[in-house]
């Protein structure tokens, strides 16, 4: 990993318009966005956009970053901000829900949702197990909340602090969120229980 | 340890955040407990899945196709401009509209004590009913929850845009009405009332626009049209606040992408009005620079992201669950959950809440008083925005502790 003056020296280059220098920032950072992308997104191709549009974010916006937060942080935060952007069209396209259908009662049950399949095909996966397809097509349906920190702690091994920083807001909530992101995962995953022990 | 201490620490053990002492009660308990011992297997083999799967490399032509966008200034995801439809919830407008009021300790107008908690009504007046007549509504109950097609604008320019003097949750702009033009004459203010012509937003894209292509759309007069005027002035300050769940949407008219922002509004005082106008524009960092919640001065109300609301509310190691209301089919408001104590609110949730998918909390009207019951026995801060379901005017409560 680079050290922090030589990251501060290719930022300083970028900053004026050096290709060479912005090429460099991405190849240390491609693979972790790409990453970052695919643990939200659970899609190759989605990811593999995620990451440029993210780049392209960084390069626009480089003469915005003042230096208040580490530049990983900046990156990672971008890359999660678009892939929300990303993961909330999804979701706008997706069909009507019917909850209720008349007036709730105290024995009333809410309709059955009808959820189209919107599941990843195998070819937009990297698994190659059954257990790491199902961990996959679990994340996937996870809220974007829990999604974000399951991805950037589990998969990405980011810092409680880092987390933090990233989705702006207190390490306290970053880890009971993870808390009820993974009890959500493993209700998820509670039917192919034996797979896991 | 109990059962209940064991799973309390999982996580933790998970985690590997346990000091050798916890370490060595947990595994005392799993080798005695088969049910427990059975749950840290799940909870150790999901995470072991976890950090096990495949990771992607970037591919060899990332770089060069990166460098071919810029080059091309070619941008995947252009800002977008999201024009949303009236939408009315059985008889009522259902304007879910969520402001996050933080007052500084002195409150003045908005509160008779200096309890922390404090209420306050807004009326907000109803929406523009000649808007709303151009838009058919969606049916009742069925079709509460769906996302009506949205028209966005995608293209760089200066755009003018109509917006009532009001704050809906949803506001229809015919897409005719959107004008972009290129004359560089200056936009003098319209004033703002109830009757006349709702306020003019004028958007400068151009410093931000990737391309320079233009955009022709021309204005068609309606009763409520304005003149195909541009300005070179500063654009207005307007920032959308994102929606607390995914049916309490608020929208104005701007989509701002990357950051979380704020507008600092002013006193929100009885009967008052909430004016684009006298919104400022803050993002995240500088508004925490400005002020800490000690120093927020007294006449301001904050409308935030709930991102960024935590941020500034600070609310330290809490939780916030974001619940929608729902009565008789329509949108009854929603209610933030603050407090550390993840157990009790889960038990709490469990009992009066369905859960949907893992995007939101429903709770009916019918267990909502008992539902609140539940919550002040047990002192957990909360905040709800009710819309009274029967009058044209909606009404919020504030209830901010």
């Amino acid at each position: 990993m680079l050290s922090d003056t030589n990251e501060k020296e290719l930022i300083r280059r970028c900053r004026k318009n050096d290709r060479e220098a912005f090429n460099e920032l991405v190849l240390i950072y491609q693979n972790k966005v790409i990453n970052i992308a695919y643990g939200m997104l659970s899609n190759k191709d989605d990811a593999y956009d995620a990451a440029q549009e993210t780049f392209l974010k960084v390069y626009r916006y480089l003469d915005k970053f003042e230096e208040k937060s580490s530049f990983s942080t900046w990156i990672y935060r971008i890359t999660v901000n678009v892939c929300n952007d990303i993961l909330r069209k999804r979701s706008k396209t997706a069909p009507t829900i019917s909850i209720f259908s008349g007036k709730p009662t105290g024995d009333q049950e809410p309709a059955e949702l009808e959820i189209k399949d919107s599941s990843p095909t195998p070819e937009d996966h990297a698994e190659s197990t059954e257990t790491q397809a199902l961990v996959r097509a679990a994340l996937d349906e996870l809220s974007e909340e829990f999604k974000t920190v399951i991805t950037l702690f589990d998969l990405e091994g980011l810092s409680y602090d880092e987390i933090a920083s990233i989705i702006k807001c207190p390490v306290g909530t970053v880890k009971s969120r993870l808390n009820r992101a993974r009890n959500a995962l493993k209700k998820k995953l509670s039917q192919n229980r034996e797979l896991f022990l | 340890m109990d059962c209940e201490q064991f799973l309390s620490m999982l996580d933790r053990y998970v985690n590997n955040e346990c000091d050798e002492a916890e370490k060595a009660l947990m595994q005392e308990h799993a080798d005695a407990c088969a049910s427990c011992a059975d749950e840290l297997s799940f909870s150790l083999g999901i995470k072991a899945a976890l950090s096990s799967m495949p990771k992607l490399d970037a591919p060899d032509s990332f770089i060069s196709d990166l460098n071919k966008k810029i080059d091309a200034q070619i941008v995947p995801n252009k800002k977008r401009f999201y024009l949303s439809h009236i939408h009315k919830a059985s008889s009522a407008v259902a304007a879910c509209l969520v402001f996050a009021v933080i007052l500084g300790t002195d409150v003045g107008d908005l509160s008779q004590n200096t309890e922390p908690v404090i209420s306050e009504t807004l009326n907000v007046s109803d929406i523009n009913e000649t808007e709303a007549s151009e838009v058919t509504p969606p049916q009742a109950s069925a079709d509460i929850f769906k996302e009506p097609d949205i028209p966005y604008l995608e293209s760089p320019g200066n755009y003018i845009i109509p917006v009532p003097t009001s704050v809906p949750q949803r506001v229809y702009v015919p897409q005719s009405s959107i004008v972009n033009t290129k004359e560089n004459k200056a936009l003098s203010p319209t004033p703002v009332s109830k009757q006349s012509s709702p306020k003019k937003i004028n958007i400068d894209l151009v410093a931000k626009a990737a391309s320079k292509e233009p955009v022709s759309q021309v204005a068609q007069q309606t009763e409520n049209q304005i003149e195909p005027t541009v300005s070179t002035a500063a654009p207005d300050k307007v920032i959308v606040v994102e929606p607390t769940t995914p049916h309490s949407k608020v929208e104005l008219p701007v989509y701002m992408d990357d950051k979380d922002s704020i507008i600092v509004a002013p006193s929100v005082k009885k009967n008052s009005e909430i004016k684009f106008e006298d919104f400022e524009l803050f993002e995240t960092e500088k508004l925490l620079e400005a002020f800490s919640l000690a120093e927020l001065p007294s006449n301001k109300a904050i409308v935030a992201t709930p991102t960024a609301l935590t941020a500034v509310t600070s609310l330290g190691d809490v939780d916030e669950r974001n619940i929608t209301i729902v009565d008789n089919g329509a949108i009854g408001g929603s209610l933030f959950i603050s407090s550390a104590d993840e157990e009790t609110v889960s038990g709490i949730l469990d009992k009066y809440i369905s859960v949907v998918n893992d995007k939101c909390y429903l709770l009916t009207m019918e267990n909502y008083n008992a539902f609140i019951d539940e919550l002040n026995a047990h002192g957990i801060s909360y905040r709800d925005y009710m819309i009274p379901g029967k009058s044209t005017n909606v009404s919020f409560k504030l209830i901010v502790s």
